[in-house]
């Protein structure tokens, strides 16, 4: 397979709103600075896929066609990717694609959302259930997450300290982060007291909805060799879905739990084995895993293989996966801290990209050679990884 | 690179004004099972699903969500494209280009009876400028329609003469929702829609759902079926805002010609193609798909009606079914069946080579080419 | 650059009228006389409910008909306590159970518990607890014609 390198990473600021641009504009913003980052001019990119993941959401139906514009894709190659939360990865995907299939050098991933112009995000989520035996319950992305909550306690003994365990670390992380929306440091008794959303998920065990756009450059490595700067050499990719129904993940007859994600360690399997990696504990120097709630990096980690299942908690509690260890997971912050959805994915691998090329300034992760990121969409069904390294 | 990936299976369900027995899942799964079947290849071993999904026209947010697990996608490597279902064609063309996994299978549907389409398409508008103007994708079409007949004095009976073509052809297609031959009185004389489309230029909303299998050459061998190779494959959108020149004779449809042209070595279209299956929205747009795939000049779309070198829409095109959001792929899916020579009655002779053309968005926003050989 | 924004709102109201298919419908017509029916996948032999007319695990289509018993466990639960725009008011248990001899969980609405304090409802619950169904008085043929409780041991 020909090689592939991310040559250029551009985030905006993920902020609840942005009053001072549209949708096509916030984009472009990304993608000025992605471009500025490789070196490049916009004439250089000669196709692009476009992260957009709920049109409702956005308030515009096929809003693909509106910000074809401020891409600078007339005339171009252009498609647009929807897997929900994963789109952000799975667009990364598509753009790696695109270059590893000889067609192109230069390809452009890119996206931006603005959940926070949605005033109904989980009345339009609710969308997402079957028509005919699911959404007539009041069933959202928080509360479908609640209930793996719930099973994963059941099957491994933690609790919700486990999970205000994840958030604490996060916000630390993010206060060394210019982009996160949330940049204010929490404690575990803060956690623990505030607000019930959708019981055991609290206010602070919970993303924001945040407004950001994210792009990235991927080059063929003829043209990267031709680039002055740092490359993050994309070594793996995989994909994997679960079921639809969440029900058919619980029970003896169930292949995979709702507690674990196991189709997720499956698509970073299959990352790991087209990167030849072996062993992660030993192999991967930093991870930014999707995990839209604390509960969900837990078994996020475990499914990356960077520990057993279960066991996430317990080792959070011995501060292992905060920076300055060895394995740090979600040096920016996480999704817990800035959350648009449409490249909330795609800031994941941003963010690892940084890392391997050691451009993530402050929430640098010292010597990072190899760097895994993950994406999940959907009702926890559909899940991407990608293995970044350097040189 | 061209010639290593091939269409080893394809199969479509409908098309019909309403398909109520089976909801959206079970229409999708019936077309995934019977490309597989068709392939000869098991689920268990199929590698990858593309889908094209869009959540206005499926009436469900992230509609990739249902449709995911009968397109196949159960534990597979699944990706989910929303611009249009030719589109998830070519990301599964790439995945496979790229050495990644033997086969896949793309699949695209719609259930138009279920969804209010045109104001599908009016909530495409930006909501500052444009939002406020009752302009569908008919409408849109009819503004191009409009400008392509003034620019080059297009005489009303050339669009006639393609529905009539068209309508025929379809009597042919067992799955054509309209299977009745019309006359040109009969087109000049149905109502007026939006100047200057009539009623039988415009084409039905439909059920239905299309799958296709791919496979890399050594699987694709091994499968021992007909194969269709991807010979060449072309993309492109044009801008959201489009000056009213730019409404005639597509920059996308000409980039994406041009590339899938490049890619098959096709120098000569009208001499090298036998079959093109081009998306018909009206019979104008079938006219300015002769010009935008070579096969004529500009403005010389009205002579070129009933060509005998070329053949246009042996299926019937979009006038006969359009699955709106799959009617691209749609075309991909007729193109194979030519190449193969298992396009039953309105089977060409002698065709080697065809052109599948599909198109999304206000006006033809973006347009794919791919161009599919036979066996030699 | 200081000139106030303008906001321009809009207001989605779009209409879809999806058809259940055979497969659905008659799920909902045996709804109305108080009975569950689940759907069997000839391949893994799980005992589909929701009905569906293929298995996506086994990549085949579904055969009988079988009616579900009405008690089983609760499998998995959430204590809603905010309030979300178009959906109902809090607090309400979403809980998905999975009944005697179905193989997968569905999801409805755990009535006939105290959910006066969100934290202490919540204790009171356990993946595992046997429920059982409870239709209303004139069922209509659709999912909110029935609800989970807690059921005796």
């Amino acid at each position: 397979m020909r090689r592939v390198a991310i040559v250029g990473v551009g985030q905006t600021e993920h902020r609840f709103r942005r009053d001072d641009v549209t949708y096509p504009e916030l984009a472009r913003e990304a993608v000025a600075v992605a471009l500025e980052h490789a070196g490049l001019e916009v004439g250089a990119i000669e196709a692009a896929v476009l992260a957009l993941a709920p049109d409702a959401l956005m308030g515009v139906a096929h809003a693909e066609r509106w910000v074809a514009d401020a891409l600078g894709v007339a005339g171009k190659p252009f498609m647009r990717v929807n897997t929900g939360g994963s789109t952000g990865i799975t667009t990364a995907h598509a753009a790696f694609y695109h270059v590893a299939s000889g067609m192109f050098d230069c390809v452009l991933a890119a996206g931006a959302d603005r959940v926070g112009e949605s005033g109904d995000a989980q009345l339009v989520l609710n969308t997402m259930w079957d028509v005919l035996y699911e959404r007539p319950f009041p069933l959202n992305a928080i509360n479908m997450l609640a209930l793996q909550a719930v099973r994963y306690m059941a099957k491994y003994g933690t609790t919700e300290y486990h999970m205000a365990l994840a958030a604490v670390k996060n916000r630390r992380h993010a206060l060394k982060n210019p982009h996160a929306h949330l940049r204010k440091e929490v404690t575990v008794e803060e956690v623990l007291a505030s607000r019930v959303i959708c019981w055991p998920i609290k206010l602070f065990d919970a993303c924001p909805q945040s407004t950001g756009g994210c792009a990235l450059v991927l080059c063929s490595e003829e043209l990267a060799r031709r680039l002055p700067g740092p490359k993050a050499w994309i070594d793996g990719v995989g994909n994997c879905a679960e079921t639809y129904f969440m029900g058919d993940r619980m029970g003896p007859a169930a292949e995979h739990d709702h507690a674990d994600a196991d189709a997720l360690a499956e698509a970073i399997a299959r990352a790991y084995r087209q990167a030849g990696i072996q062993d992660p504990r030993r192999e991967i120097d930093v991870a930014e895993l999707y995990a839209p709630f604390s509960n969900i990096e837990l078994h996020a980690i475990e499914a990356a293989r960077l520990c057993d299942k279960g066991q996430a908690g317990w080792l959070l509690e011995k501060g292992e996966f905060h920076l300055g260890r060895r394995q740090p997971v979600n040096p920016s912050g996480g999704v817990l801290c800035a959350n648009p959805i449409a490249v909330t994915a795609m800031v994941r691998v941003a963010e690892a990209a940084l890392q391997v090329m050691g451009h993530a300034g402050e929430r640098q992760v010292d010597g990072a050679r190899t760097a895994l990121a993950t994406g999940i969409g959907g009702d926890h069904q559909f899940y991407g990884a990608m293995v970044l390294r350097a040189e | 690179m061209s010639d290593r990936v091939a269409v080893v299976g394809v199969s479509q369900v409908g098309y019909a004004s309403a398909i109520t027995d089976r909801n959206l899942e079970e229409l999708i799964f019936e077309a995934a099972s019977g490309a597989l079947a068709d392939a000869r290849l098991a689920w268990r071993e199929l590698d990858a699903v593309v889908i094209g999904a869009s959540d206005l026209v499926d009436g469900r947010v992230i509609s990739s969500m249902v449709t995911a697990g009968p397109a196949g996608g159960y534990m597979k490597d699944l990706l989910a494209v929303a611009s249009s279902a030719e589109h998830a064609f070519v990301l599964a063309y790439l995945r496979l280009a790229a050495g990644v996994g033997d086969t896949a299978l793309v699949a695209g549907w719609s259930k138009c009876s279920e969804a209010p389409i045109p104001q599908v398409e009016q909530l495409s508008l930006d909501p500052f400028y444009r939002r406020h103007v009752g302009m569908d994708g008919l409408v849109a079409a009819a503004l191009q329609a409009a400008a392509y007949r003034d620019r080059y004095r297009v005489p009303e009976d050339a669009a006639a003469r393609v529905v009539v073509k068209n309508r025929a052809n379809g009597t042919r297609n067992p799955h054509a929702e309209r299977r009745q031959r019309v006359t040109a009185d009969d087109v000049l004389a149905s109502p007026l829609v939006a100047w200057p489309l009539k009623a039988l230029e415009t084409p039905p909303l439909s059920d239905g759902a299309c799958a296709l299998v791919l496979a890399r050459s050594e699987r694709a061998g091994a499968l021992r079926r007909p194969a269709a190779w991807v010979r060449g494959l072309g993309w492109a959108s044009d801008t959201y805002w489009r000056e009213p020149e730019d409404l005639v004779n597509s920059r996308a449809l000409a980039a994406a010609a041009e590339r899938a042209y490049r890619m098959a070595g096709v120098q000569a279209p009208r001499r090298e193609i036998g079959v093109a299956e081009v998306y018909d929205v009206t019979p104008y747009h079938e006219l300015m798909a002769y010009e935008g795939l070579g096969f004529c000049g500009p403005g010389e779309g009205a002579r070129f009606v009933g060509d005998g070198q070329v053949s246009v829409n042996p299926s019937g095109g979009l006038l006969c079914a359009n699955p709106f959001f799959a009617s691209g792929l749609v075309r991909v899916a007729e193109a194979v069946l030519q190449v193969t020579g298992r396009a039953g009655g309105r089977q060409v002779e002698g065709v080697r080579r065809a052109v599948a053309h599909g198109a999304s968005g206000l006006a033809g926003q973006a347009h794919t080419v791919v161009v599919l050989e036979g066996e030699a | 650059m200081s000139e106030p924004v303008i906001e321009i709102e809009q207001r989605w109201d779009i209409h879809y009228r999806h058809a259940a298919g055979e497969t659905g419908s008659h799920f909902f017509r045996a709804l109305r006389d108080k009975r569950l029916l689940g759907r069997r996948c000839p391949a893994c032999r799980r005992l589909l409910l929701p009905p569906r007319g293929f298995c996506d695990r086994c990549f085949v289509p579904t055969g009988e008909w079988v009616e579900v018993e009405s008690e089983g466990v609760l499998e998995a639960f959430t204590v809603v306590a905010q309030k979300f725009t178009g959906l109902p008011d809090p607090p309400y248990v979403v809980a998905y159970a999975r009944l005697r001899n179905a193989d997968t969980a569905m999801v409805n609405y755990l009535r006939g518990i105290d959910l006066g304090d969100v934290r202490a409802a919540a204790q009171s619950l356990a993946i595992g607890m046997p429920v059982r169904v409870v239709f209303r008085d004139r069922p209509e043929g659709r999912m909110t014609d029935f609800w989970f409780e807690p059921a005796q041991r």
